[in-house]
């Protein structure tokens, strides 16, 4: 058990440390400071934060309903909203050109009537981001739901609490775990979305290229840049990390 | 329940990467009564977010270098922008030469040379652009002067039907007009901007994408008014119109070859060198677009 374990630690750290040793210490203030990678590590602060709230807006109801609903196809639908999880980024950003791009299904009809479009826009990072992030808010939110039950909603309503109370009392407070783990998934997704963004919203600094975008332009050409960028991302998640052991931490005492 | 009790449930699931297993395991529950699978997940593993987030990037039109080339395989790194062309001439040179199958890796000529710096393997480099060729040379990574075989022009790519009525660069920079170029470290960005300079036109892109095919791409889905791609991108495509930019305003790319130093197959990777400028090779060149020297 031990050696295959030590590999699997081994694998999963050293790549991180050759970028480490790849930094260029002695520029890297200089070159955060460019306009480019401040632009960059901007919209990455806002995009996945965006992205998030979109997913909670819509995803936490979806949840709901795929946790306590009981209609036809709950399993199918359950299916196919999980599908970008699996589905190449790059394809999913095809995909939304092709339903919410200027020529999209339903883009084509919103262009032509309000001139709204949303590739090349900041908030269709956001889109993208939320595509392929909100299955994971999705289905860690419906497995909260699944495991707290009714039992509680259901003693507070016998006792007589009305259903704005329920909701406010017991039903909220006992989601609020599930939907905070659900939300740093989600969040942590989008801030590495790649793939989707690049296909779907576009490559532009300071509107649509989000740090992993300027990474991957920047691997080209100029791989000090690249390693520079990473090192801010793999601190940002590293710091994630910590928060949420300590959240964990907390909860668990 | 806590964040923890949540996460260490539902979790492992999600950043093992088995994301497969759980669409499966989600559609399987279509039966079931509850859906509680997911949290009959083992608790073993730590609950760990953000690596799913490190996982997502990366993969898409990056180039690796062709490290499972069957072996006496030549290694031939060249642009993207051949990505059309070479099957055609590889499978001519494995007519002439059944021991040298060709196995061609794809991507951006100046990503080529840098990865080349860094050890990648190869035997020949096709290159768009003296620039990269150039670089290459200076860093002592050829055996050889490089071959130029063809040149590619550039072109103002519009849907078909040019609904704005662009007629030139100068009409790129007007308002109104969704304009997107190639990132300038793209090749086919790089001769845009040059190109630009030269018709005095500035231009506010919509996007800077990372390849002419890209650029062209965006046209045909109805995204983008107008783009600069090079002309063999949008060359049989019925969906887009390629507009001419003037002699005067832009230079020619040229596609050049050369064996590398590092090259296996050094022998070969010359024979293959000097079979892009036959004339059989020419004229199917010619006849994807290109333009013959």
């Amino acid at each position: 058990m031990v050696p295959p374990a030590l590999l699997a630690v081994a694998f999963l750290v050293l790549p991180l440390a050759g970028l480490l040793a790849n930094v260029p210490w002695t520029d890297i203030s200089a070159q955060l400071r460019t306009p480019d990678v401040r632009n960059a590590l901007y919209l990455s602060l806002i995009c996945p934060i965006g992205a998030t709230l979109l997913s909670i807006a819509l995803g936490v109801p979806l949840a709901w309903l795929l946790a306590r609903g009981r209609f036809p196809g709950r399993g199918l639908v359950r299916g196919l909203v999980t599908l970008p999880m699996v589905l190449p980024p790059v394809v999913g950003g095809v995909a939304l050109l092709y339903a919410f791009g200027r020529g999209g299904l339903v883009g084509r009809w919103g262009y032509r009537e309000f001139g709204i479009s949303l590739p090349y826009t900041t908030f269709g990072v956001m889109v993208a981001s939320a595509f392929v992030s909100m299955p994971f808010l999705i289905l860690t939110v419906e497995a909260g739901i699944v495991q707290t039950g009714v039992r509680f909603e259901e003693a507070a309503e016998t006792l007589g609490a009305g259903r704005l109370m329920v909701l406010r009392r017991i039903t909220l407070p006992m989601l609020s775990p599930s939907l905070m783990a659900g939300a740093t998934l989600c969040w942590a997704r989008a801030l590495g979305e790649l793939g989707a963004t690049l296909t779907f919203a576009g490559n532009l600094s300071g509107t649509t290229q989000t740090t992993p975008l300027a990474v991957f332009i920047a691997l080209q050409t100029k791989p000090q840049d690249a390693v520079v960028l990473s090192l801010v991302l793999f601190v940002v998640s590293l710091a994630v990390l910590l928060v949420l052991r300590g959240r964990r931490m907390v909860g668990h005492q | 329940m806590t964040v923890r009790g949540i996460l260490r449930r539902s979790a492992p699931l999600l950043a093992s990467g088995s994301a497969l297993a759980l669409v499966l395991t989600a559609c399987g529950s279509s039966g079931g009564s509850d859906g509680a699978e997911a949290s009959t997940a083992p608790s073993t593993s730590p609950a760990m977010a953000a690596p799913s987030a490190m996982a997502s990037m990366g993969g898409h039109g990056m180039s690796m270098p062709a490290a499972s080339a069957a072996p006496g395989s030549i290694i031939v790194l060249a642009p993207g922008t051949l990505a059309t062309a070479l099957p055609l001439v590889d499978k001519a040179f494995l007519k002439a030469h059944p021991e040298s199958p060709v196995s061609p890796n794809f991507g951006h000529s100046p990503a080529q040379v840098i990865q080349l710096q860094q050890g990648s393997p190869g035997d020949a480099f096709l290159a768009v652009g003296v620039e990269s060729m150039t670089q290459a040379k200076n860093a002592g990574l050829l055996a050889g002067d490089p071959t130029v075989f063809a040149h590619n022009r550039l072109e103002i790519v519009v849907p078909a039907g040019n609904s704005k009525k662009i007629t030139s660069l100068a009409d790129l920079g007007k308002p109104g007009v969704t304009t997107i170029l190639g990132d300038e470290s793209t090749p086919v960005g790089l001769y845009a901007k040059q190109a630009l300079a030269k018709a005095g036109v500035t231009v506010k892109p919509a996007s800077k994408e990372e390849g002419s095919p890209s650029v062209v791409q965006r046209v045909v889905t109805g995204n983008a008014d107008a783009g600069i791609a090079f002309a063999t991108d949008l060359k049989g495509n019925s969906k887009v119109t390629g507009i001419d930019i003037p002699d005067a305003e832009q230079m020619p790319a040229a596609y050049s070859a050369a064996v590398l130093k590092g090259a296996k197959h050094a022998d070969a990777a010359r024979e293959f060198v000097s079979f892009l400028t036959t004339p059989s090779v020419q004229n199917q060149l010619r006849q994807l677009g290109f333009l013959i020297p």
